[in-house]
């Protein structure tokens, strides 16, 4: 297959974009039949099963039948259709979560968006992120910048991890050994930092920070689809993503260090690999 | 000298000078994006937590001439931090979460309690940028956008998601403290959350969105309100250490039940933030 061309980019952007208009929708319906119907924990996880389907269904469908021989990496779909793929191929592959913060869909939290994301020669070169309830419609193409709501969207110019506001997400924070990890990590991110958020919704954070409303961000043990087409938003808004140790940021294993600048980022990165070569928060014995 | 207000009154003055205030800020929240130069963003900042307490002080009274007020901006004043008395009693916070704020970031609230003989009678706190509102009567329930609410009733800690902040001091032995119980709640809570906003990181455990919060530091005006959510959402806050709750105290630890809010208790180091409110 031969290289991708704007025109290419250009064709498939126009063609998904209203796709992910209706897909909010589609979430819009779900979002507030949440708010009226489900009164017992089980009908929670129902009610968003049945809309992270539903929007998932959609997309793909619409999708095959202009591009039948697109491919498909989603949370959702296991092998349902021959289109969907476990790696990675020089092939257009849609990379999609129809709802990330199902937490926050179940309880009402605006931070729920519909995210897509392709690659094409295994570069992501469109992502559209629809956050519905918040009114807001993230774009962005590859080299042509980020958008929100049609105005360009520019990361923070923080250079300094002591001004900055750091995200930091830990998903696995029940695993022990992930947890020690992490606890040392967040030690002296957070001792330097002006502020630490976390808030559980990957695709909104990094949207956050390519707005400039967050200076940087950091996760790891994430999956495709949370960071495909957040990380080209970063991206095309002027920031940096990467590996968090500085090597190239890898989609499909997509742990992350995004910030607004490379000087942010390396202390950042200089903070987590501080951590690492402790046994403990402080340098104490880990107690057993 | 017992005193006697009509809460029902209250609510609705509180909930349109809310409403206003709201937009208020929202206003200047599209405004700081134009902003680029960092002392700008803090005199912003200063600025709208002024208009805003402004508002809704000039609002109440109005109505109450008679009440009083406890609040951020208002203890920074001449008169200093107000003792509470039975009187009527308005704690205010107009910004809660202002570097959220300074950044444009979605996270910070209007937090307004009202006591009436030390008992908290109404609570509100909110978002405007996510248009979130969270209101409690005291007897009356908790409602998040008009719906009741209700904690999650979670009991255990190895299965709660646990709100608390990385406070924004540089005061080392707070920070020892912060450290130290954040590595606990990470060794054994299922989940942690920041959201830079004490009154919403309350709000969240009223919604069940989050099981308990806990942290030291705070001030009277981030809590006043969501301790009254908390409570009318079926929840219990307590002092940290385990005893009662004490407003004046700058620690809190909110929880789903009594059974997590002693578990966590027992976790926590301690800390007693100086000088108290009062």
């Amino acid at each position: 297959m031969a290289g991708v061309s704007q025109a290419d980019i250009e064709e498939l952007y126009n063609f998904i974009h209203p796709l992910a208009i209706k897909a909010g929708e589609i979430l819009m319906e779900g979002y507030e039949m949440a708010s009226k119907n489900v009164s017992i924990k089980g009908d929670f996880y129902d009610v968003v099963t049945d809309y992270d389907n539903k929007i998932e269904d959609f997309l793909m469908e619409k999708i095959l039948a202009r591009y039948p021989d697109h491919k498909f990496i989603g949370e959702e779909e296991t092998a349902k259709n021959n289109n969907v793929s476990g790696e990675l191929t020089n092939a257009p592959t849609w990379i999609i979560d129809p709802i990330d913060g199902t937490s926050n869909f179940i309880k009402q939290i605006p931070h729920v968006c519909v995210s897509i994301g392709l690659a094409i020669n295994k570069q992501i070169v469109v992502g559209v992120i629809n956050n519905p309830v918040q009114k807001k419609l993230f774009t962005t193409k590859l080299g042509q910048g980020a958008f929100c709501n049609g105005k360009p969207i520019h990361v923070s110019s923080c250079e300094s991890v002591k001004d900055a506001n750091v995200a930091y997400e830990v998903s696995l924070l029940h695993v022990h050994s992930v947890a020690n990890k992490h606890i040392k990590r967040i030690y002296h991110v957070g001792l330097n930092a002006r502020r630490l958020v976390a808030y559980s919704c990957v695709v909104d954070e990094l949207c956050m920070v390519a707005a400039g409303n967050l200076d940087a961000f950091y996760i790891e043990d994430m999956y495709p689809w949370d960071c495909a087409a957040g990380s080209l938003l970063v991206k095309e808004a002027g920031g940096v993503v990467t590996h968090p140790f500085g090597g190239p940021f890898d989609i499909m294993k997509p742990d992350l260090i995004c910030a607004g600048t490379e000087k942010l980022r390396k202390e950042i990165e200089d903070l987590l690999r501080k951590g690492d070569q402790e046994e403990s928060v402080g340098g104490k014995p880990v107690q057993k | 000298m017992s005193h006697n207000v009509d809460v029902e009154k209250c609510l609705e003055v509180a909930s349109n000078l809310v409403s206003e205030a709201g937009r208020l800020i929202a206003r200047n929240n599209e405004q700081r994006q134009d902003f680029v130069c960092k002392s700008n963003d803090i005199d912003l900042v200063t600025q709208t937590d002024k208009d805003v307490e402004q508002l809704l002080m000039d609002g109440i009274r109005r109505h109450f001439p008679e009440h009083k007020f406890i609040g951020e901006e208002e203890s920074s004043g001449a008169e200093g931090v107000k003792k509470l008395t039975d009187e009527p009693t308005w704690i205010i916070d107009p910004v809660d979460g202002t570097m959220n704020f300074v950044h444009a970031f979605p996270h910070s609230c209007i937090s307004v309690g009202l006591k009436v003989n030390k008992v908290t009678e109404l609570g509100l706190v909110y978002n405007p940028i996510l248009e979130q509102r969270f209101t409690a009567r005291r007897g009356h329930g908790a409602f998040y956008n008009g719906r009741r609410i209700h904690v999650s009733g979670q009991k255990e800690l190895g299965k709660a998601l646990v709100t608390s902040e990385f406070g924004t001091t540089r005061d080392e032995a707070k920070m020892k403290v912060v450290h130290e119980n954040f590595e606990k709640m990470a060794k054994k809570a299922h989940g942690l959350r920041v959201l830079g906003s004490a009154a919403l990181n309350m709000s969240m455990v009223a919604l069940g969105a989050a099981d308990a919060n806990y942290e030291f530091g705070i001030h009277a005006w981030d809590v006043c309100a969501g301790d009254l959510i908390v409570r009318e959402a079926g929840g219990v806050v307590i002092d940290p250490a385990g005893g009662e709750f004490d407003i004046m105290s700058r620690r809190v630890l909110a929880a789903a039940t009594p059974e997590l809010a002693q578990e966590i208790s027992k976790v926590l180091t301690q800390f007693n933030p100086l000088p108290r409110d009062d």
